[in-house]
C-alpha cells in the first residue's frame, strides 16, 4: 500500500500550492445559462462536443441527461436538428468526459455500472471478458464505437476492460432497450455508443500517469498522451493519443472449483467435478493494454478516425473458477501445493473509418457515407476449459485442472459501407433513412492441443482407406500408443485423420503436440435498408415510426419494426411510450465450430441458427424539476418500466447448437439528479429486474435489484472536488457454487444432478471515494486520487446461465484497490 | 406548491416503480437420479406427479429409452442411429426423453426433447452420463412428495394409475435418511456388535449428511414402500419456485 499513499501525499503537497496557482488563472468562464429553448434544442457545455453543426449554433444550458442524442450521429449531426434525451424516443442516458472523470471511471464496464438496468464488470470465459450486462442478460449489448459496430461476432460481445482507454472518450451514450430498426444487428436489449474525443475537445499537448495497487488491480502503471490541434481556419483539425495501462491482476480467493462437466456441455442433467479445495491466486504475469486514438477532420466534411489496440491479458482462474496458478490448499489434508499455470489473452481491436458528410437542398436533406474495418485478432490460451476425459480415471498425475485448448491466431474482419440520410418533409415530418452493408469474415482460428488419452483418439485412417497420397503416411491406429512401455505419438507432419467417420488433417508435432482447425473459416455478408419517420404532430405530441429489412446470406431476412409516442405533458415533463424490437445474429463459435477437430470436444456447430430476437415494450416519465429554485438548480427525474421477450435464443441441446426457448424480462429502472448551486451534486439510480425462461425457469442469476448513488461536493469552488459513489448489488443465486453433497473422490466430489443446492451469494456494497484537483497552475495541471471498493468487498459473480454445471464459470472478484493520476496540458 | 400537475408527475413516477411489482410466476426445477430404472416398453411412458396440498398433480411426462436408436448424422449415404446425442458416448445408457400424449414417434429422439439419461458412471470408458431435469411451472414449494407411474401412451388423463416408484420429499433433508436412521437404530439394538457385518453398519448411526439450502430433497424408492426394506432407486432433488434475490 505505500504507492497509494505516495500519491496522496504528493496530492495533497500540490492541493496546498493551489491557492497560489489560482491567483495566476484567467477568469473561469461561466457555465451558460438562460431556460431551455422551447424546441429542446440545447448547446454544449464548456469544454464538451462543440464541433456538430448544430450544437454550435444552439444556447441554452444543457444537463448530462439532455446532451445531444445521436440516435445515428452522422444524420443528426447533418440535420442539425437535435434531439434532447427528455424528447428522444427511447431510454437513453449520456455520460460525458467529465462525469468519466468525476466519478473515477477506470473503463468502459465501470461507466455503464452507474447507468440504471447495467450491471458492469461481469466476467466472462477466463476472466478475460469484461462485460456489462442489461437487463440481467449477458451478451445482449451493441458497441459502436464513433457509430461503428465493434461487436465481437465471435461471442457477440466485446470486453469492456482497458482496451478502450477511458481517457480518450468524449461521451458515452446508452440506450436501454432494443434498437434494431436503426442500428441493426447486436442492439438486442441496449446500445452503448462510445464517442471518441477530437480536436474540439483538446488544444495543445495532454499528459496523464497515474499509478495504483490493490487486490483488483496489482501494481498498476498507466501513461498516456494526446495532442489535439486545429489548422488552417478549421480546415484541418487533428486528435490523437496513445496510452498504455498496464498491471499484474487481481488478487482472488478461490473457495471451491468447477473442474469439469460431463460432455456434451452444457447439459441441463451431466454430472460436475468438483474440487472442494481453497486456493489464492499469485501476482499475475504483467498485463497490457495499448493503444491508440484519434482523428483527422478535413474541411469539416471529410473524417478519419481509428481506434488500434494491442493487449496481453493473464488469469490464474480457469472458465469454471479452478485455479490455475497459486497456492492451493487441500480441504482434506489441509496441505498447500503450488499450482503453475496461468491463461494469456493476445487479443486486439482495431477499427478504422472514413466518413463523409454534407448537408444540401438549403439545408433540409443531410447525408452522410461512411466506409469502415474492425479487425478482431483472437489469439487465447486456453480458449476454453474443457475437460481432460481422464479424470475420473484415478490418476492424480493428470488432474491438471483441464486446460485443453488454445485458439491461435484467429482473425476476424468486419468492413462495410453506411449511407446514412435525413430529410425534412413539409408537414413536420423528419425522415431518417439509409443502407447498410457489411462483411465479416473468420479466417485461420486454429486450435493448438496436445493428445491425451488413446482412448479417445480416432484411427489415423478408415479402415481400408488408402494413405498413399495422404501428406505423410503413417501407420493406422490409435495414438498415442505405448511400444515396449514407451508413449508413441504421430510422427512430426500433417496426418489424415479420422473424425466422426471423416477424414481430416491435422498438422502434428513432437510429443504429440498438433495443430488443427478449432473453428472453419466463414463468411457473413449482410445488407439492410431501413427508414424511420419522425411526426411532429404539435409542439407538445410526437410520434415516430420506423421499419428495417435486414439480409444475409447465413440467416433468414429480418423485418423489425418500432414506434414511439411523445408527449410533452407540461412544462420539461414528458411522456413516452416505446415499441422497439432488435435481433442478435448467432455467435460465429456457434455456427462455425468445427465439430470434426482432432479429439473433439463433443460440441457441435449448427450453421442453420435464426437469429435471436427481441421485442419491447416501454414507458417512460421524465422531468425537470425546481428548476433555479432557491439553492436546488434543478431536479432530474425519469422512471421506465420495460417488457421485454427474447425469443429463439441459442442454447446448446446435446452437444449442438440450436433456437429453443425464450425469455420475458420486467424491467423498472429510475433515476434521479438533484443538482445545487456551487456546481455540487447528489444523484441516485437504480433497477429492478425479473426474468423468466421457459426451459431455465426463473433466471436468479443476476440481482434482480441494484442501487447506485453518489455525491460530488466542491470543497473549494472550482479548484477541490470530492466525490463519494456507492453500488448497491442485490443478492443473486447459483447452482451449486459450494459442493453440499456429492461422491468424493479422491480430492474431487462428483456432484449428480440431485446432489444440487442453492447457493445464494449474498447481497454486497461497492463503495468509492476520490478527490479531484483541477485548475491547478493555469488549468495545466489535474490531481486525483480514487479509492474503490473501500470495503473490500470479495464478490463472487455466479453462472451466467444459472447452471450446475462446469460451462462457464463462477468468477471470485477483487477487492480494494487506489489508483491515483496526474494530467498536464501544455 | 404542489399542484395537480406534480401529484400527475410523481403519481407516474411512482406507478412506474411499482409495475415492477407485478406478479411474475416462477416455476420450479426438479433434478434427479434414476438408477436400475425399466425402459418403458413400447406404447406406454412414465408420469411424474407431486402431491401438493394433498393432491396429485401431474409435473411431466417422459419415455426412458434405450439410448441408441436415433440421429441425424448420415455415413456414407445412411442415417446413423444415436439418440445419445454426443457420438463420443459410446456407452450403451437410457436415455429420458420429454413425452407429450400428441407426440409422434419421431419426437422420441428429439435432442430438444431430451431431458437426460439415467444416472450411470462407466469408470472404464470414462463416460460420465447424469440425470434428469424437469423445469415445471408447477408450484413446489409445498410438495410433500413426488412419484412416478406407468401410463399407456394413449392415457391423456392427468390421474396415476400404476405407480412404480415414490419419493418423499423434505425441506434441506431427506427424509429418506430419517427413515433410515429409524432403521438402523433399530437393526443396532437388536443386533449384537459380533454378528454385525464389516464395516460395521452401525457406525453411521446419528450420522446425518449437511443440510442443502434452498432445495426439497428426497430418495426414489420402489412403490409399495415395506418399512425398513424400501428399494432405493435414486435419488431427487427440488428447487422450488421462491426464491430470496430479492433482498
Amino acid at each position: 500500500m505505500r504507492t497509494p499513499a505516495a500519491i496522496a501525499s504528493l496530492t495533497f503537497s500540490l492541493l496546498a500550492a493551489a491557492p497560489l496557482a489560482r491567483a495566476q488563472m484567467e477568469e473561469i468562464a461561466p457555465l451558460p445559462e438562460g431556460p431551455v429553448p422551447s424546441d429542446g434544442r440545447t448547446s454544449p457545455k464548456a469544454g464538451e462536443n462543440k464541433d456538430s453543426p448544430g450544437e454550435s449554433k444552439a444556447k441554452g444550458p444543457v444537463m448530462l441527461e439532455e446532451f445531444a442524442v445521436d440516435e445515428r450521429d452522422v444524420v443528426l449531426a447533418a440535420a442539425r436538428t437535435r434531439t434532447t434525451i427528455q424528447e428522444a424516443p427511447g431510454l437513453i442516458t449520456v455520460v460525458t468526459a467529465r462525469e468519466i472523470a468525476e466519478r473515477g471511471h477506470r473503463t468502459v464496464s465501470e461507466v455503464l455500472s452507474s447507468v440504471p438496468g447495467f450491471e458492469g464488470h461481469r466476467l466472462d470465459s477466463n476472466g478475460w471478458f469484461d462485460e456489462a450486462v442489461v437487463r440481467g442478460q449477458p451478451r445482449t449489448l451493441l458497441i459502436l464505437v464513433n457509430g461503428v459496430n465493434v461487436t465481437e461476432p465471435l461471442r457477440n460481445g466485446l470486453s469492456l476492460d482497458s482496451r478502450i482507454p477511458i481517457q480518450s472518450i468524449k461521451r458515452i451514450e446508452v440506450t436501454n432497450g432494443p434498437g434494431g430498426v436503426l442500428w441493426g444487428s447486436n442492439a438486442l436489449l441496449g446500445i452503448v455508443n462510445i464517442v471518441l474525443k477530437d480536436a474540439a475537445d483538446l488544444d495543445g499537448l495532454e499528459l496523464l500517469v497515474g499509478g495504483g495497487h490493490g487486490f483488483a488491480s496489482q501494481a498498476a502503471v498507466k501513461a498516456a498522451a494526446a495532442y489535439g490541434g486545429v489548422f488552417f481556419d478549421r480546415d484541418l483539425e487533428v486528435y490523437g493519443a496513445v496510452g498504455l495501462y498496464s498491471d499484474r491482476g487481481d488478487e482472488l480467493t478461490v473457495d471451491s472449483q468447477k473442474v469439469l462437466g460431463a460432455l456434451p456441455a452444457p447439459e441441463a442433467d451431466s454430472k460436475t467435478i468438483v474440487s472442494p479445495s481453497g486456493g489464492i491466486t499469485d501476482f499475475n504475469s504483467r498485463d497490457f493494454w495499448l493503444t491508440s486514438t484519434g482523428q483527422i477532420r478535413v474541411f469539416d466534411q471529410l473524417t478519419l478516425d481509428w481506434l488500434l489496440e494491442l493487449e496481453e491479458d493473464h488469469r490464474q482462474l480457469a472458465t469454471g473458477g479452478a485455479l490455475l496458478r497459486g497456492e492451493q490448499t487441500d480441504s482434506v489434508t489441509g496441505q498447500t501445493r503450488e499450482v503453475v499455470r496461468e491463461t494469456e489473452g493476445n487479443d486486439a481491436l482495431q477499427m478504422l473509418g472514413l466518413s463523409f458528410r454534407r448537408r444540401f437542398l438549403d439545408e433540409k436533406f443531410g447525408l452522410s457515407l461512411k466506409v469502415y474495418g474492425v479487425r478482431f485478432s483472437l489469439d487465447e490460451d486456453p480458449f476454453w476449459v474443457f475437460p481432460p476425459r481422464d479424470l475420473i480415471a484415478n490418476k492424480p498425475d493428470d488432474l491438471e485442472p483441464g486446460v485443453v485448448i488454445s485458439l491461435k491466431a484467429g482473425q476476424i474482419y468486419r468492413y462495410g459501407l453506411n449511407v446514412d440520410a435525413d430529410l425534412e418533409l413539409p408537414a413536420d415530418h423528419h425522415l431518417i433513412f439509409g443502407l447498410e452493408g457489411y462483411r465479416e469474415t473468420l479466417r485461420d482460428a486454429r486450435r493448438d492441443d496436445r493428445l491425451r488419452k488413446p482412448t479417445l483418439f480416432p484411427d489415423l485412417a478408415m479402415p481400408g482407406e488408402d494413405l498413399s497420397n495422404a501428406p505423410t503416411a503413417v501407420e493406422a491406429g490409435v495414438y498415442p500408443r505405448e511400444v515396449d512401455g514407451a508413449k508413441e505419438c504421430p510422427p512430426p507432419g500433417t496426418h489424415r485423420v479420422l473424425v466422426r467417420d471423416e477424414i481430416v488433417t491435422a498438422t502434428f508435432r513432437a510429443d504429440c503436440q498438433f495443430t488443427d482447425q478449432l473453428l472453419l473459416d466463414a463468411d457473413r455478408t449482410v445488407g439492410a435498408a431501413y427508414l424511420s419517420d419522425e411526426l411532429k404532430l404539435s409542439s407538445a405530441l410526437a410520434l415516430q415510426g420506423g421499419a428495417r429489412l435486414q439480409v444475409s446470406d447465413t440467416y433468414d431476412p429480418v423485418v423489425l419494426k418500432s414506434g414511439a409516442l411523445v408527449v410533452n405533458l407540461f412544462d420539461d415533463v414528458y411522456l413516452k411510450l416505446n415499441y422497439a424490437e432488435g435481433f442478435r445474429p448467432p455467435e460465429l463459435q456457434a455456427t462455425s465450430l468445427n465439430d470434426h477437430a482432432v479429439s473433439n470436444i463433443g460440441f457441435k456447430g449448427n450453421p442453420d441458427l435464426n437469429v435471436e430476437r427481441s421485442r419491447s415494450t416501454e414507458a417512460e416519465v421524465n422531468a425537470l424539476l425546481f428548476k433555479d429554485a432557491g439553492f436546488v438548480k434543478r431536479l432530474y427525474v425519469r422512471a421506465d418500466y420495460a417488457y421485454i421477450v427474447l425469443s429463439e435464443l441459442v442454447a446448446n441441446v446435446s452437444g449442438e447448437f440450436r433456437n429453443s426457448g425464450q425469455r420475458g424480462i420486467h424491467a423498472v429502472e429510475a433515476l434521479g439528479r438533484l443538482e445545487l448551486s456551487g456546481d455540487h451534486e447528489i444523484w441516485l439510480g437504480g433497477h429492478f429486474n425479473r426474468a423468466e425462461d421457459s426451459v431455465l425457469g426463473p433466471v436468479r442469476n443476476f440481482p434482480n435489484v441494484t442501487f447506485t448513488g453518489g455525491l460530488k461536493v466542491q470543497a473549494i469552488a472550482h479548484y477541490l472536488e470530492l466525490t463519494g459513489l456507492f453500488t448497491f448489488i442485490g443478492p443473486q443465486e447459483d447452482l451449486n457454487r459450494d459442493p453440499a453433497a456429492g461422491t468424493v473422490r479422491g480430492e474431487f466430489v462428483l456432484v449428480d444432478a440431485s446432489d444440487i443446492a442453492v447457493d445464494r451469494i449474498d447481497a454486497y456494497v461497492l463503495l468509492r471515494a476520490g478527490i479531484r484537483a483541477t485548475h491547478l497552475f493555469d488549468d495545466r495541471l489535474e490531481l486525483s486520487v480514487f479509492g474503490y471498493n473501500l470495503l473490500d468487498a470479495r464478490t463472487k459473480d455466479p453462472d451466467f446461465f444459472f447452471e450446475d454445471r462446469v460451462q462457464n464459470r463462477s468468477q471470485p472478484k477483487g477487492g480494494l484497490t487506489v489508483f491515483g493520476q496526474a494530467i498536464v496540458r501544455f | 406548491m404542489i399542484t395537480g400537475r406534480w401529484l400527475l408527475v410523481f403519481g407516474l413516477l411512482f406507478g412506474l416503480l411499482l409495475s415492477g411489482c407485478v406478479h411474475v410466476y416462477r416455476g420450479a426445477v426438479v433434478q434427479m437420479n434414476l438408477g436400475f430404472f425399466a425402459s418403458n416398453l413400447p406404447g406406454e411412458h412414465y408420469e411424474l406427479f407431486a402431491n401438493v396440498h394433498g393432491g396429485a398433480v401431474s409435473l411431466a411426462r417422459f419415455k426412458v429409452l434405450d439410448a441408441v436408436d436415433h440421429t441425424s448424422e448420415v455415413f456414407d449415404g445412411q442415417p446413423r442411429q444415436h439418440c445419445g446425442g454426443d457420438p463420443l458416448v459410446t456407452a450403451d445408457v437410457q436415455r429420458v426423453q420429454r413425452w407429450e400424449v400428441d407426440y409422434t414417434e419421431a419426437d422420441q429422439c428429439d435432442p430438444d426433447e431430451r431431458v437426460g439419461t439415467i444416472d450411470k458412471v462407466i469408470i472404464d470408458t470414462a463416460t460420465l452420463t447424469g440425470g434428469i431435469r424437469f423445469d415445471t411451472v408447477v408450484e413446489l414449494a409445498d410438495a410433500t412428495s413426488l412419484f412416478i407411474s406407468v401410463e399407456s401412451d394413449a392415457d391423456a388423463t392427468p390421474a396415476p394409475s400404476e405407480i412404480v416408484s415414490r419419493a418423499d420429499l423434505g425441506a434441506e433433508y431427506d427424509p429418506f435418511v430419517d427413515r433410515q436412521q429409524a432403521c438402523l437404530k433399530t437393526y443396532c439394538e437388536a443386533t449384537p456388535g459380533p454378528k454385525r457385518p464389516m464395516p460395521d453398519p452401525c457406525d453411521l448411526l446419528g450420522k446425518r449428511p449437511g443440510a442443502r439450502r434452498g432445495t426439497l430433497l428426497g430418495s426414489w424408492v420402489k412403490a409399495p414402500a415395506t418399512a425398513c426394506a424400501e428399494q432405493l432407486l435414486g435419488d431427487v432433488a427440488v428447487v422450488p419456485s421462491e426464491d430470496e434475490t430479492i433482498l
